[in-house]
């Protein structure tokens, strides 16, 4: 064929696979790109510069010096440093324990119900609360002097004023509670049983399955991936947990409730960079070592 | 027949994932520009100098409720503008009192041209100067000098430098407000209730418990109290995580400070007893673990407001917003209220400055130009012919001098704060004479010598404040059992352990030549303002911490 002067070729069957080829190619990294981007700017990139940065003296303007493990010496001999991973584990132990598998059952109740009960329950259950707003309200519900526990504690029940907040023993116990109520990993379990056939339920009632075993045969092991998942990000969470302890105690009494991200916060705030981003390094290498630990012990897959 | 234009799936796909990028992407570099309120933009396109502003103090637009305020600043900001072709000021939004992230901002080099130095300076005069050394404010001592800021300021403030000038004079600030250290505002009716005209100038802590008690009556608390009372209370003994009797140099071992908690711990047992019976056995304190917020918005004063708490603790600049919060005039105000400084320790000693200078630091990155037009329009608004223009522009639509003191607050760090040029009257009296009269005799007070001004600035942090507050929260707070005396020598350990490891940026030198005059200076102090404290703190602890390191 011809147009003006130029002649075209007909293009052979190899060339048009090709170039289908590599249109394909680039509208995928087109899709890609946008989580590559994410993941390499607000993921990959801080953490090898945390990295890097916890071996120099990290000034906040003016020229870098390697500083060896001159961070992580000082940190190892800080008597705060244990305390603030001691809180941590205690807190993200008692968190998992206490916030993880009341949800899962919570669900499951909830799948029993009738459905317009359920839908009802389900709306109270996942009405989106502010975070910041949902603490200060816990805030006033733990006060001491005028607070509706302290109300129900000596009023209601005649109890001798408790302390809550104020106690060093018994502090992280009640910056847990308000997660039992308000975590809500829930929505993803109602998904998950949302998701079993009912005709595995009727086949396991027609076998004069009982509620437990239901419960024990089916529904467990087929929301197992979902409780992986679940799991997974409680641990990280609860290890990387600031804001809720931050607005509640500060800390307070005396560091009982400070965790290590409080910490690192503490030293960002005074000006101690290279400590803060050691810190953050540890506390980055001690999450990967138990999210590791947990992937070779819980198997996500219900079939193997 | 036209065929309809088809697009299949993958195609909207595609487009959509690239539209989304590239939204992105715009979406980064926007920003919010704007021209001070009722100003009219210059015609003008102005490029060669362009200023960054996160708002107060320098504003487009100023927002403040007092009628002929926006006027008069939008005024004085367009004839600035005018005397300065080829600058123009854009508004970022920005939160120059977040620490974390200004500090982010100034290293990143996006910050807006000015901020306050108290925030990345930890609001004390070793963290300001070490700040300056670490390079986070501009070196503004050329274009101070060229824009004759110095005139500008009231001696008494001029004179006060250390939270803006090195010690070898270079400036790197310029001081905008007076601040007095943190006191209380009482109500004067409550007062009167047990007999009292006014706080006592030179009242204790053992005073304060007393008053609190008889103003205590039925729900209403004598105190309202934040939660670091005995932050307070225990510098007054010496006593603080960098207290004069509590923390002592060591010139040439690592870090240059060690502490010492256990030489006077009856004394922090005794604070601590003295605010623990206050708030348990008295119940005379409004006051929990969580109340952090001293200010005029804060818990602590709403219950000063609504006459819950005779006594609130803040510092002088709050009055006039106190008296917007209560829909008073600042006559009826100073009516109401009076403002006392805090109570003084046992021996008459107080860590209390008279007053300090709030100072602007400016951004490093600016270039001489640039710093120049940032000096000279920072100094004209805010401490010379600009804030003369709103000034009168309020007063000629108020007619009223203290209407001067609600919109801009009294004292002022130029030199307007008595009188103003084309405003009648004096604005100390328009302040409210009780008031005024408190004020400006906490004001002249003597100063008590700041470590800061005399040693050279350390840039390697050292132990942060962390520990001493935990103890103060137990100390404070807890119910469950504690010893002081066990807890202050853990202090002191965590910290001379913490220290050990710090290395110093201070040559030992200079830092032992400063604090030789430093002590000398601080004794003649005591000498002069606490007698006693001199005689049975100062003394027993220089001849233990300081005469075997420095002779």
């Amino acid at each position: 064929m011809t147009v003006g002067t130029e002649v075209i070729e007909p293009k052979t069957e190899v060339q048009t696979v090709e170039e289908g080829r590599t249109r394909k190619g680039w509208i995928n990294w087109i899709f890609v790109a946008p989580a590559i981007l994410f993941q390499f700017f607000w993921g990959w990139y801080p953490s090898i510069v945390a990295i890097f940065l916890s071996l120099t003296n990290a000034p906040i303007r003016g020229p870098l010096t390697y500083r060896g493990i001159e961070n992580y010496v000082r940190l190892a001999s800080d008597p705060l440093v244990p305390m603030a991973f001691r809180v941590t584990l205690i807190y993200g132990i008692a968190s998992i324990v206490l916030t993880f598998f009341i949800p899962i059952f919570t669900a499951i109740l909830l799948m029993e119900m009738p459905p317009k009960t359920m839908r009802v329950m389900m709306i109270l259950w996942f009405l989106p609360l502010s975070g910041i707003a949902s603490t200060l309200f816990w805030q006033y519900l733990y006060n001491e002097n005028f607070g509706l526990f302290q109300f129900i504690a000596t009023s209601v029940l005649g109890l001798p004023p408790q302390a809550f907040l104020s106690s060093e023993r018994w502090v992280l116990l009640w910056l847990i509670v308000p997660g039992i109520i308000m975590y809500g990993p829930g929505l993803y379990y109602i998904t998950g049983l949302q998701a079993i056939p009912k005709s595995y339920f009727e086949a396991a009632e027609v076998e004069g399955a009982g509620f437990w075993r239901k419960i024990w045969t089916i529904s467990l092991p087929r929301l197992r991936p979902i409780i992986f998942m679940s799991m997974l990000f409680s641990i990280i969470g609860s290890l990387q947990e600031f804001t809720f302890p931050d607005l509640m105690t500060r800390g307070g009494p005396n560091g009982a409730s400070r965790t290590v991200v409080m910490y690192m916060f503490n030293l960002l705030n005074n000006g101690r960079i290279g400590d803060s981003t050691a810190l953050a390094v540890m506390l980055f290498a001690l999450i990967m070592i138990l999210v590791l630990i947990f992937r070779l012990l819980v198997k996500s897959d219900p079939d193997v | 027949m036209k065929q309809p234009y088809r697009i299949s799936r993958r195609q909207f796909l595609g487009m959509l994932a690239a539209g989304s990028g590239a939204l992105a992407l715009a979406a980064c570099g926007v920003k919010v520009t704007e021209t001070p309120g009722g100003v009219t933009p210059l015609g003008s396109p102005v490029s060669n100098v362009k200023l960054l502003t996160a708002g107060w103090p320098v504003d487009i637009p100023f927002t403040n409720p007092t009628p002929g305020f926006q006027v008069g600043y939008n005024k004085a900001f367009q004839a600035w503008l005018d005397m300065n072709p080829g600058v123009s000021v854009e508004r970022i939004e920005f939160n120059v009192w977040d620490a974390a992230g200004l500090r982010t901002a100034v290293a990143g080099g996006t910050a807006p041209f000015h901020y306050p130095i108290g925030v990345l300076g930890n609001w004390n005069v070793p963290g300001i100067q070490a700040s300056y050394a670490e390079g986070l404010f501009a070196d503004i001592t050329d274009a101070f000098e060229k824009n004759k800021v110095l005139d500008l300021l009231d001696p008494k403030v001029a004179a006060n430098s250390s939270r803006w000038k090195t010690q070898d004079g270079t400036i790197f600030g310029i001081p905008y407000e007076v601040v007095s250290s943190e006191g209380f505002f009482f109500n004067r009716e409550h007062l009167a209730e047990i007999g009292m005209d006014d706080l006592p100038f030179n009242w204790k802590w053992t005073d304060m418990r007393e008053i609190a008690l008889k103003l205590t009556k039925g729900d209403r608390k004598g105190l309202a109290m934040a939660a670091y009372a005995l932050d307070w209370i225990l510098p007054t003994y010496g006593i603080d995580f960098d207290g004069l009797l509590s923390h002592y140099p060591v010139p040439g071992k690592s870090f240059n400070w060690r502490w010492d908690f256990t030489t006077f711990v009856d004394d922090i047992v005794e604070g601590v007893n003295l605010w623990r019976a206050m708030n348990f056995e008295d119940q005379s304190v409004y006051t929990d673990p969580n109340f952090w917020d001293f200010s005029q918005n804060g818990q602590l004063a709403t219950a000063f407001y609504d006459r819950r708490a005779s006594m609130t603790p803040g510092i002088h600049l709050f009055f006039s917003d106190m008296a917007t919060k209560m829909n008073m005039s600042i006559k009826e105000a100073d009516d109401f209220m009076g403002f006392q400084r805090q109570p003084l320790g046992p021996m008459g000693y107080t860590y209390q400055l008279p007053f300090a200078d709030s100072a602007w630091g400016f951004n490093p990155d600016l270039k001489p130009e640039e710093l120049d037009k940032a000096i000279s329009l920072f100094a004209y608004l805010l401490l010379g012919e600009g804030f003369v223009t709103t000034a009168q522009e309020i007063y000629n639509v108020n007619k009223d001098p203290s209407d001067i003191i609600r919109a801009i607050r009294w004292p002022f760090a130029n030199k307007f704060s008595e009188t103003v040029p084309g405003v009648e009257g004096s604005l100390s009296e328009a302040t409210g004479k009780r008031y005024s009269a408190s004020i400006n005799r906490i004001f002249s007070l003597p100063k008590l010598p700041e470590v800061g001004e005399y040693v050279p600035a350390e840039v390697n942090r050292g132990p942060g404040d962390t520990p001493w507050y935990d103890k103060l929260t137990r100390w404070a707070y807890s119910k469950d059992p504690f010893d002081v005396k066990t807890d202050a020598a853990e202090l002191e350990n965590i910290l001379n352990q913490q220290a050990k490891t710090f290395p110093s940026s201070v040559d030992p030198d200079a830092f032992a030549a400063g604090l030789n005059k430093y002590y000398a200076d601080v004794a003649t102090y005591l000498q002069a303002n606490a007698p006693e404290f001199y005689e049975k703190r100062f003394v027993p602890f220089y001849d233990l911490h300081i005469k075997p390191e420095f002779g």
